[in-house]
């Protein structure tokens, strides 16, 4: 009787794990197939992101994309962390929570919409600030959150033992908190990087005419009722690395969460 | 040995932590209360009329039928899936297949439509039925984005269900339906409204799904906010349409936070 359940549980997981990720594998093995449309997996060839990333406007769209994340994930990064240990170390609590968990929970399309009415009122030429200033919203939110969970974990006796031997402020935040924290910072400086590498919605809403990411590109081949291999390609790349990210990423968070209970 | 839980505060208000606690306040502010503040102003300035309301009704009928009936998809299909990865997978197993199933949840939108639109479009070519850009495929899209979204609640509901409960039911002779219906049910019920509320509200303003897969520009309401912002320039109109959504999302979030408590949502 238990293994049956046993056998019926693991076949719905199973059978969701392929529902959830055939179309991933599909359109990843689509981008190396040489022909379009039909997946032939005997001659699997680079053609195809060859000729997509060879495309000038591809290419300062990646470029953009590229700088785009890496700034945003650096500068969420280091605010998450001075305010997570702000948060652990400091007592106005409740301010903090009130004014970071809001991005999380308004939807994005809302924030996007506002923030493109905002610029526009006040006659702001959209462009790469624009966009950047937009992601660290929700970026510092979420690199706020992992931080703060990961310097939640560190004894409190430690700090009091080092304050009272006369350790000060600067000592205990590089000596101590620091260190400990490495792995959830690094897990905030990817998490933020996917997360702005792959942000459409924010993106098209504050980016203007002239600043163009991969994804605005996807959007506006795919906008077209565009489905080619040459969108496969750009799409691959993305997906890989988001996807590696956030696997990585979770699997990091789901132990810290079960050695927590 | 005497253990605190405390830390040893020294107040002090020149502290530079003050400073940065006070930059983050500011730049969101800024940021996020303002911008609101000034699409506000936007529908003042405009002169307060609801005719954009009544003539985009179908836009928003449409969003609302499409998110009410793929949030109730997803509940109903997170269900069986959370049970099973809950009660019945070793603790090890758990861990796999939960990140298996939450990662693709930090991978945009966008991204995953086109592939799911790819797939479709190579399984047309095979069967010859048409399947991408029909509603069929938008509902597709919603379940498959969404999904996730509302198994990562109900599942650590289930979690925490006592385990007591379940042996006891059993000794005293429950059936599997009885324990699922009556007991486990009743008890994760928060979870399961947890994950309602989050795929309904983020599920209202979805434009890519209806885009990606639907190919139809103005089905739902997040299309209808974008394109009156950049084609037709009516700003005013675009801010209220988006109120309203902000509005009933508040709303709904403020209810089931008061109601069952605001760890659930906040995730």
């Amino acid at each position: 009787m238990k293994s049956l359940g046993r056998v019926l549980a693991l076949s719905i997981v199973t059978i969701y794990l392929i529902f959830l990720y055939l179309p991933i594998v599909v359109s990843i093995l689509g981008s190396f197939s040489p022909r379009r449309f039909i997946i032939d997996l005997y001659n699997l060839t680079f053609r195809w992101f060859i000729e997509a990333f060879s495309d000038k406007v591809i290419i300062s769209a990646t470029i953009n994309s590229i700088q785009l994340s890496i700034a945003s994930s650096v500068i969420s990064s280091l605010t998450g962390f001075l305010v997570g240990y702000a948060y652990i170390m400091r007592r106005p609590r409740g301010f903090i929570d009130t004014i970071i968990y809001v991005p999380i929970i308004i939807p994005e399309i809302i924030e996007a919409f506002t923030l493109a009415i905002f610029y526009i009122t006040l006659n702001i030429e959209m462009g790469f600030v624009t966009v950047l200033l937009g992601h660290l919203t929700f970026n510092i939110a979420y690199a706020f959150v992992i931080i703060r969970s990961r310097i939640d974990l560190i004894p409190k006796e430690i700090i009091n033992v080092a304050r009272v031997m006369g350790a000060g402020e600067f000592y205990i935040l590089s000596r101590i908190i620091m260190p400990l924290t490495v792995p959830a910072i690094l897990s905030a400086v990817f998490l933020t990087f996917a997360l702005s590498f792959d942000d459409l919605i924010k993106t098209l809403f504050t980016s203007g005419p002239g600043f163009k990411t991969l994804p605005i590109m996807i959007w506006s081949m795919v906008g077209r009722g565009g489905i080619s291999p040459e969108i496969n390609a750009i799409t691959t790349v993305i997906l890989l690395i988001s996807l590696s990210i956030s696997l990585v990423l979770t699997y990091t968070i789901r132990k810290d969460l079960s050695k927590i209970s | 040995m005497l253990r605190t839980r405390k830390i040893i505060h020294t107040t002090n208000y020149k502290d530079p932590f003050y400073l940065v606690i006070g930059i983050v306040a500011l730049y969101i502010i800024i940021f996020l209360y303002a911008p609101l503040l000034v699409s506000i102003s936007r529908i003042i300035s405009q002169g307060i009329s609801i005719d954009i309301v009544s003539s985009s009704l179908p836009v928003l009928w449409r969003s609302f039928k499409v998110a009410i009936v793929s949030t109730l998809i997803s509940v109903a299909v997170a269900i069986p899936i959370s049970y099973s990865l809950s009660f019945y997978l070793r603790e090890k197993e758990k861990i796999i297949i939960s990140v298996l199933i939450i990662a693709p949840y930090w991978v945009g939108t966008l991204l995953k439509m086109y592939s799911l639109a790819y797939l479709l479009y190579i399984i047309e070519g095979v069967t010859g039925q048409r399947i991408l850009y029909t509603e069929a495929s938008i509902y597709l899209g919603m379940v498959y984005n969404y999904t996730p979204m509302a198994i990562i609640p109900i599942f650590l509901a289930m979690e925490r269900v006592d385990r007591i409960y379940i042996d006891s039911a059993k000794t005293l002779g429950a059936k599997t339906l009885d324990l699922v219906f009556r007991i486990i049910l009743p008890i994760s019920y928060s979870g399961l409204i947890a994950g309602f509320v989050l795929v309904f509200t983020s599920s209202l303003g979805e434009m890519i799904v209806p885009q990606v897969l639907g190919g139809s520009p103005r089905y739902m309401i997040g299309q209808w906010i974008y394109e009156l912002t950049f084609t037709f320039k009516r700003f005013g109109d675009a801010s209220l349409l988006s109120l309203l959504y902000l509005i009933l999302t508040l709303i709904v979030v403020w209810f089931v936070a008061k109601k069952f408590g605001s760890r659930e949502i906040i995730l």
